[in-house]
């Protein structure tokens, strides 16, 4: 049976060096389906190879079949059928929208996938004291919507945000380009009722800021679905500004773009948003739409500030100065939101409109410090002439986080191990520039591998500490984040036909 | 293991292997913690040496409490145990600076007063607040924030990366020194606020901010403390410059900072809106603004309550009620936009205090919130648990178990006796 989607791209091999015994996964019996649909209902569960296909996948190229998918709609049923899967020896792989892009849906071992998508209700929009009570299901752009007539929007905004769920950003601290100035998910998180990997209950932190006791809510937040699962999320809202400018800074060259970006945070302005798009991404966005964006740009800056009307007239002015002193051909300005919202729309619609340049394309996530980004983009694109793959950069350039976007194509044989390579080397320059692997994607099953160029054994050891004091084992979400996790050496199109058989016979009932 | 199973010479000797000479002396009175005195005080030269005696102690299961400047020694629970004050005096290098990063790296006893010296040069700052003579690793270990959290979020959103040295001796390093980062549990956040109950921040490094293009204070006068509480909630939600808001007596304080034009329109709106006495001071509004809360030396006891936002002025009626029936003395300084109210004791006995706090606790716990006694007298303590009830307090104990299953860090002063 042939995995869908992009045919062939299935072999990943995350970390070479793990012979480590599997841990004891069972395969899935019409007992433990029974159970399942006892917890959630009968037609909340999924198992027929041909059901759980869709969610052999996230946003990365890992994929691998799970053997059941149980949607539950409560905390209670959340720790019904999380207790269900342990006690069968099957992984449980929690799962909101699929959107993510380390792997960390991917049912690596196999499994019960805990799909969090009919826990979708927001619960409570506190426009007093500027908070939201929501369930991990609600979709990111959803909340800032419900918010929206009393003024209020939430901060956090991946690209993904019309379709990633809040749940997921929390376990993947998402960040998005309006994180520079307002922090990322984890800057506006303030409670959480979390699911342990024991079944239990627990609130973390509440709806103030500060609770007395270990900051659990800060561990839990960015824990990519190893230490529990959230079933009640309570968030920050932020009150719209009054007044907002977006400028488009144009340049003949990445380096100019690189040298205003450091010009900009060095010169003490914060901006809500300073974003860089390469050439390679601006030639696509300007077959694929009607955005203004030069053709010939080398590249160009997005940079936005927000706040009282008086100081981004003078911010902005300001910007416009920096960026013409460093050599910016034009830079425009737009004030109203319809204006505004077109200089965006190239940003937004870049990833997408990469598919006019190339049948595909890897994004990868690195963060630099931000005095190093020229040097290190100069590298990278030299990278992408050695192997031989043009690499598009669109990226949160005022947080030094790159995200160069390999692009390739699938069919032809060893490209796709080539970019692999390819995309190994360019987190490698990241980390040699003093960099980390991951500043918003996370590690997953992506990079565990590279977890031990930026932590020592003694470091993932205290964060295995960590993950045994909420309980949590290696069925719990296995082959995430830790560079060393049982028979997770590979996720393989043999492993896929195995547990794919595993499913059959016992479960076609 | 218990003190008493634990001989003095036999640690002493231990300790005095794993220290530089002149780095270990007898107790002389000056680390003190809840009456309690310890046996030695050690004052590592480094990061290595402290980590050494963290491993030694551990295995010989002597209790150490870890100490920066000691200004929030006062914090917590009644130790359980009290051997080895255990110093970071001199772990105060600078390891790096890149002013263009907004990045700074140091050790741990480096006080805020001399980290924020550095950074001025460079016309940047770090908004973690405190006693200029604290010491950063102490303040991130108690994780208090200050009036700034409106505008700069709280000290854990500030540190990017530590290294901690662990109750074993091992040295571990989490986050990094960027200023986006995902890689791994965020153990930076883990440490923040457990007040070195489960290791020793060693190193660290912290985001930090450029300084404000113009700031200034703004004092309004209002009838009462409830009308002021009120005329700065509508002064933020108007999305002003305000670096902080401050209701001390009968007066909204103003912290305005920001670009000049907004601060200059600032000053117009508050300054319009308001019709009683204002009065405007110029230079140095920080310290103006740290200054009028720092004198509360003839207090008894000083708490903290955290709440929603919406909920700070009925808190601090409630208080004040709650003060007038027990007959105490009361003086109190809240931060509407933020939830916070700080308010310090006097002229009562144990009994009145210790039955002031079980009903405002409720007060604060039933606003959303919760509260936590920041001093207060030896024998008070023995009466209340000063952090008040904690959800999930059997996660942590798990936690504290993990990291220091000898419960040799902080014994009995953390949440729930950890």
């Amino acid at each position: 049976m042939s995995s869908s989607g992009l045919p062939g791209v299935a072999v990943v091999q995350c970390h070479p060096d793990m012979s480590a015994a599997k841990p004891d996964t069972r395969s899935l019996d019409k007992g433990t389906i029974r159970l399942l649909e006892r917890a959630v209902g009968k037609n909340a569960v999924l198992w027929r190879p041909e059901e759980v296909l869709a969610f052999e996948y996230d946003g990365t190229i890992e994929r691998a079949m799970p053997q059941a998918v149980a949607f539950p709609d409560s905390a209670e049923q959340v720790a019904a059928v999380v207790g269900i899967a342990l006690d069968a020896g099957l992984p449980v792989v929690p799962r909101g929208a699929g959107t993510g892009l380390s792997g960390g849906a991917v049912a690596a071992l196999g499994g019960v996938v805990v799909a969090l998508t009919r826990m979708k209700r927001i619960l409570e929009i506190d426009a007093e004291d500027q908070l939201a009570v929501v369930e991990p299901g609600v979709v990111n752009l959803d909340l800032s919507k419900a918010a929206a007539p009393h003024g209020l929007y939430f901060a956090p905004d991946p690209s993904s945000q019309r379709a990633c769920t809040l749940g997921g950003n929390v376990a993947e601290n998402a960040g998005g380009p309006h994180c520079l100035a307002y922090g990322v998910t984890t800057n506006h998180v303030i409670g959480l009722e979390v699911v342990t990997p024991a079944g239990d209950i627990v609130e973390f932190g509440g709806r103030t800021s500060d609770t007395p006791g270990y900051d659990l809510r800060g561990l839990f937040v960015g824990s990519e679905g190893t230490l529990g699962i959230a079933t009640k999320i309570t968030l920050r809202l932020l009150r719209r500004p009054e007044a907002t400018r977006t400028l488009l800074a144009i340049f003949d060259s990445v380096d100019q773009a690189s040298a205003a970006v450091s010009a900009i945070i060095g010169g003490g302005i914060v901006p809500s948003a300073l974003e860089m798009i390469d050439h390679h991404v601006i030639s696509a966005v300007v077959q694929a739409m009607d955005v203004g964006y030069p053709a010939d740009a080398g590249a160009v800056l997005l940079i936005e500030v927000d706040g009282l009307l008086d100081a981004v007239a003078e911010q902005a002015l300001e910007m416009r100065d920096v960026c013409l002193a460093e050599g910016a051909r034009e830079v425009r300005q737009a004030d109203e939101a319809a204006e505004r919202e077109k200089l965006w729309a190239g940003r937004k619609g870049a990833i997408s409109a990469l598919g006019r340049l190339a049948p595909n394309y890897y994004v990868l996530d690195g963060v630099v410090p931000r005095t190093k980004l020229p040097a290190v983009l100069r590298d990278i694109y030299r990278l992408g002439e050695e192997y031989g793959f043009p690499i598009a950069n669109v990226f949160h350039a005022g947080d030094g986080n790159l995200h160069p976007n390999v692009l390739f194509d699938e069919r032809k044989p060893g490209e796709t191990q080539r970019v692999l390579e390819v995309g190994a080397a360019i987190m490698r320059l990241c980390v040699d520039a003093g960099g980390t692997i991951t500043g918003e994607h996370g590690v997953g099953l992506e990079k565990r591998g590279y977890m031990d160029w930026i932590f020592s054994e003694e470091d993932i050891a205290a964060m295995a500490k960590v993950k045994a004091a909420f309980g949590s084992t290696d069925l719990y979400n296995p082959c995430k984040m830790f560079p060393t996790g049982k028979g997770c050496g590979e996720v393989s199109q043999a492993k896929i036909e195995h547990v794919m058989k595993q499913a059959g016979p016992d479960a076609y009932i | 293991m218990s003190t008493s199973a634990l001989s003095a010479t036999d640690l002493e000797d231990a300790l005095q292997a794993v220290l530089k000479q002149g780095s270990l002396v007898a107790e002389d009175g000056s680390h003190v913690v809840d009456g309690l005195e310890p046996r030695f005080i050690a004052t590592p030269y480094s990061a290595a040496e402290l980590a050494a005696v963290l491993a030694c102690a551990n295995e010989h299961g002597a209790a150490i409490i870890p100490w920066g400047a000691g200004s929030n020694m006062m914090l917590g629970n009644v130790p359980e145990r009290y051997d080895v004050a255990l110093s970071t005096a001199r772990l105060d290098r600078v390891i790096e600076y890149e002013p263009a990063d907004l990045v700074v790296t140091v050790e741990a006893g480096l006080t805020l007063a001399k980290l924020q010296a550095l950074l001025n040069k460079h016309g940047q700052f770090l908004p973690i607040e405190g006693p200029l003579d604290a010491t950063i690793g102490g303040l991130l270990a108690v994780g208090h924030g200050g009036p700034s959290q409106q505008a700069y979020g709280r000290p854990r959103d500030w540190l990017l990366g530590c290294r901690i040295a662990l109750a074993d001796g091992t040295i571990v390093h989490t986050g990094g020194r960027v200023v986006k980062n995902v890689a791994g549990y965020d153990l930076s956040r883990m440490m923040v606020g457990s007040l070195g109950t489960l290791g020793v921040i060693v190193e660290v490094t912290l985001k930090v901010a450029s300084l404000p293009a113009r700031e200034e204070l703004l004092l309004n006068t209002h009838a009462d403390k409830i009308e002021a509480c009120d005329a700065i909630r509508a002064g933020a939600l108007r999305g002003l410059a305000l670096r902080a808001a401050c209701v001390l007596e009968n007066k909204a304080a103003y912290w305005l900072s920001g670009p000049a034009s907004a601060v200059e329109r600032t000053r117009r709106e508050l300054y319009e809106a308001h019709d009683g006495e204002t009065e405007r001071m110029d230079a140095e509004a920080g310290v103006q603004f740290g200054g009028a809360l720092a004198v509360h030396d003839a207090s008894d006891l000083e708490f903290r309550a955290t709440v929603p936002p919406s909920k700070t002025a009925p808190t601090l009626q409630e208080f004040e009620a709650c003060s007038r029936v027990l007959s105490l003395g009361i003086e109190s300084a809240c931060y509407p936009t933020v939830g916070i109210v700080l308010a310090w004791l006097s002229h009562g006995d144990v009994n009145a205090y210790a039955s002031f706090i079980e009903q405002t606790r409720r007060a604060a716990v039933d606003a959303g919130g919760s509260l936590v006694v920041t001093r207060a007298p030896t024998d008070l303590k023995a009466r209340l648990d000063v952090w008040g009830e904690t959800s999930a307090l059997s996660l942590m104990r798990s936690l504290k178990q993990e990291f220091d299953p000898k419960s040799i860090l902080n014994p009995g002063r953390y949440v729930g006796s950890i």
